[in-house]
């Protein structure tokens, strides 16, 4: 199988902007512009989710693919004398995964200002303290300034993003690709591919919410619901690939998509789950499973709103989630957009109801 | 209680209801409710209503959890043994050796247990057990388990309902299951009454598990009251709640404070009340604070051994609640219910 339709422009675009939650301003300009010729309207909640609908005449279900358009990063949230910053993390991270890494601060007026994070020095660390991860307090980053003044005159202030500079790349089979925040730039060009290959096709009535603010507490996914008001959704998500030495379990780079069961706020609609096994059954497409009850996802917050919304999440898999870089596999990217792109178009007013009874 | 009440809690108990798959206890409820009107929300819930000639009635909820804590199939090991995740927080104490049942995605039924391949229990403290070392045996090699069972398939934790004597119940989820069977009941004397309000009676899916079905069953149902039937925990409770003491009312629990104009006009009129305070929720949780606000009160009946298989509860308790209920739901109106809610106007 090839995997020509995947549009590597845009996940590089995607995976390279810097948008952490309720920073998202940037990469939701950015999706809107790709969304555009594909959707009818672009609506946008009052968080800063975007969101493009189209087929709103058709019959069938009303039916909403969400994304969320953040990353995990952190905010500066000191400016010392000696002018190094020190950092709140949003979303969750090991500080194992920093020190040494670049990073770059985005100013207010969208400058980015390259620093790294630093770190004691290794050289006569006692054992006790080589043998411990260090405390997100110790954490800072270093300009290669001489003081605060310095650091100022960049422009910086308390409150600014900080996003890995990380450059997506190829990886030396082609089918593995690395970046950042493919956690979840990469369902979001997951919905960009689906539209593209919805055009001209007859479908359900359909809205693409890129929704702000997951990582903090599945925000934007609740205010996009409430303005779209969906009869089923599907949230798209990355989840844990356990097939490297550090990480085992039964889902795989390369699988195909992944069928999560549920999470840590959800179980998802055990009837969906058993119409999307019998799609993928029936159409081809590689599918896997994901039993991970250890993180949310935007489902949290769908399935609960107005009487219940029938959803699930697909999801795909990533290696070193919530990182300065991941690695994802075209396959899987390419597996979730045909079941989509499939059930989009196949679902109807009589399959949703049976898939509620 | 009579012997066909006692059959139908039977088959209640026993009914396969881990959050998600509540299909078999809704059918029972579906089955045995009287109802004009059937509501339901997408997750599952299920109410019967009871409509009012009174033009201007106002609308009562009566809730319990239709689902039971329960267990997901995560892999299936190279041994044939399947490693699960607990749906909730559940001790791994209690689930050690306990019998399962996994259901198929075909929704067929097999028995296994729990158990634990790396601690030698003869030989080693049962103290030293966590939940990532349990596991489901279910008598397979590794592609029998393949060709019979699917990730994400749901398991009960078995606990077949059980006697102990002429009053005394055990089983398992029997906190929600006997709670059903009172509101069956409920329904059923109630039948010929005219009541002054619409009164919605029914179960909750997804409840147990974070109360989730509480917050779309409330959008669907737009209470102005909600009475949320549950069990009481004996275990270390002050003041000390006791089984064979009728009906018992929650004053405070983590999730929520009941509306108290509704809980003082409860404990007025039903004497005795035991009166219970806790650290863990019930549906009122998301109920009361669902919407524009809804006053609400969690009540029930004492239970023991709860966050286990093999729940104890007395039966005459059960009895003596839905007598006190009957009389308290005749005697209400939807002027009572306009009052509990300060005239908060829901239209």
């Amino acid at each position: 199988m090839g995997y020509a339709m995947i549009d590597l422009e845009i996940l590089k675009t995607l995976s390279e902007a810097a948008g952490i939650s309720s920073c998202e301003e940037a990469v939701c300009s950015q999706l809107e512009a790709y969304m555009q010729p594909y959707v009818d309207r672009v609506l946008h909640d009052g968080l800063g989710s975007v969101i493009g609908s189209k087929g709103d005449d058709e019959t069938g279900p009303k039916t909403m693919l969400a994304t969320h358009a953040d990353e995990v990063g952190f905010f500066v949230k000191d400016i010392e004398e000696s002018g190094t910053l020190r950092l709140m993390p949003v979303g969750s991270w090991w500080t194992h995964m920093l020190p040494g890494h670049d990073f770059n601060v985005i100013t207010q007026d969208g400058q980015k200002i390259k620093g790294f994070i630093g770190s004691p020095a290794t050289h006569g660390m006692p054992s006790e303290q080589r043998a411990k991860t260090l405390a997100m307090e110790a954490i800072y980053l270093d300009l290669g300034v001489a003081d605060k003044k310095e650091a100022e005159a960049l422009g910086i202030r308390i409150g600014d993003m900080v996003v890995p500079d990380t450059n997506f790349r190829v990886m030396n089979n082609p089918n593995y690709l690395a970046g950042k925040a493919f956690d979840n730039r990469a369902s979001c060009a997951v919905g960009l591919y689906v539209l593209e290959r919805l055009r001209g096709k007859k479908h359900v009535p359909l809205s693409f919410a890129c929704t702000v603010q997951e990582e903090p507490g599945l925000r934007g996914a609740r205010t996009s619901t409430d303005l779209m008001h969906p009869d089923l959704a599907f949230a798209i998500d990355t989840t844990l690939a356990g097939d490297t030495p550090a990480n085992t379990n039964s889902c795989k780079l390369g699988g195909g998509v992944v069928i999560s069961m549920l999470d840590s706020n959800t179980v998802y609609h055990r009837g969906l789950i058993r119409y999307v096994e019998k799609v993928c059954k029936e159409q081809g497409i590689p599918y896997q499973y994901a039993v991970f009850n250890g993180g949310g996802t935007d489902s949290g917050n769908i399935h609960k709103s107005f009487e219940g919304i029938v959803n699930m999440t697909l999801s795909i898999p990533i290696r070193y989630m919530h990182t300065n870089q991941s690695i994802i596999h075209k396959q899987d990217l390419e597996a979730c957009v045909d079941l989509l792109t499939y059930i989009l178009c196949a679902m109807d007013q009589q399959t949703f109801e049976s898939i509620c009874a | 209680m009579k012997k066909q009440y006692i059959e139908r809690l039977e088959a209640l108990v026993n009914a396969m209801g881990v959050s998600g798959e509540e299909q078999d206890v809704r059918a029972l409820l579906k089955k045995n409710l009287i109802a004009d009107e059937w509501v339901s929300d997408r997750l599952g819930s299920l109410f019967a209503l009871k409509r009012s000639r009174n033009p201007k009635a106002k609308t009562l909820m009566l809730a319990a959890s239709l689902d039971e804590e329960g267990l997901m199939v995560s892999e299936i090991l190279p041994d044939g043994k399947l490693k699960f995740v607990p749906l909730e927080a559940l001790s791994p104490a209690s689930l050690l050796h306990q019998q399962v049942c996994v259901y198929t995605r075909e929704h067929q039924c097999f028995t296994g247990i729990i158990g634990c391949d790396n601690i030698k229990f003869m030989e080693s403290a049962a103290n030293q057990i966590k939940m990532e070392d349990l596991i489901l045996d279910m008598g397979t090699g590794y592609e029998e388990a393949c060709n019979t069972f699917t990730i994400g398939d749901l398991a009960l934790i078995k606990g077949d309902f059980t006697m102990l004597n002429e009053h005394c119940a055990m089983g398992k989820a029997l906190n929600n299951r006997l709670m059903l069977e009172v509101m069956i009941e409920l329904s059923q004397a109630l039948q010929e009454s005219e009541l002054d309000y619409h009164l919605a009676m029914g179960g909750i899916a997804q409840s147990v598990i974070g109360w989730r079905g509480s917050k779309t069953a409330t959008y669907v149902i737009q209470p102005d009251a909600a009475l949320v039937l549950t069990g009481f925990d004996t275990a270390n409770s002050q003041p000390a709640a006791k089984r064979g003491k009728g009906v018992t009312v929650g004053i405070y629990d983590k999730q929520m404070l009941p509306g108290k104009r509704l809980l003082h006009d409860f404990v007025d009129k039903v004497q005795p009340c035991q009166e219970y305070l806790g650290i863990y929720g019930n549906d009122g949780s998301f109920i009361h604070k669902t919407l524009k606000g809804t006053p609400t009160l969690s009540l029930g009946i004492a239970m023991s051994h709860l966050g286990s298989n093999h729940i104890l509860a007395d039966l005459n308790d059960a009895e003596c609640l839905k007598n006190e209920l009957v009389k308290y739901l005749s005697g209400l109106s939807s002027e009572d219910i306009e009052s509990f809610g300060y005239g908060v106007c829901y239209d």
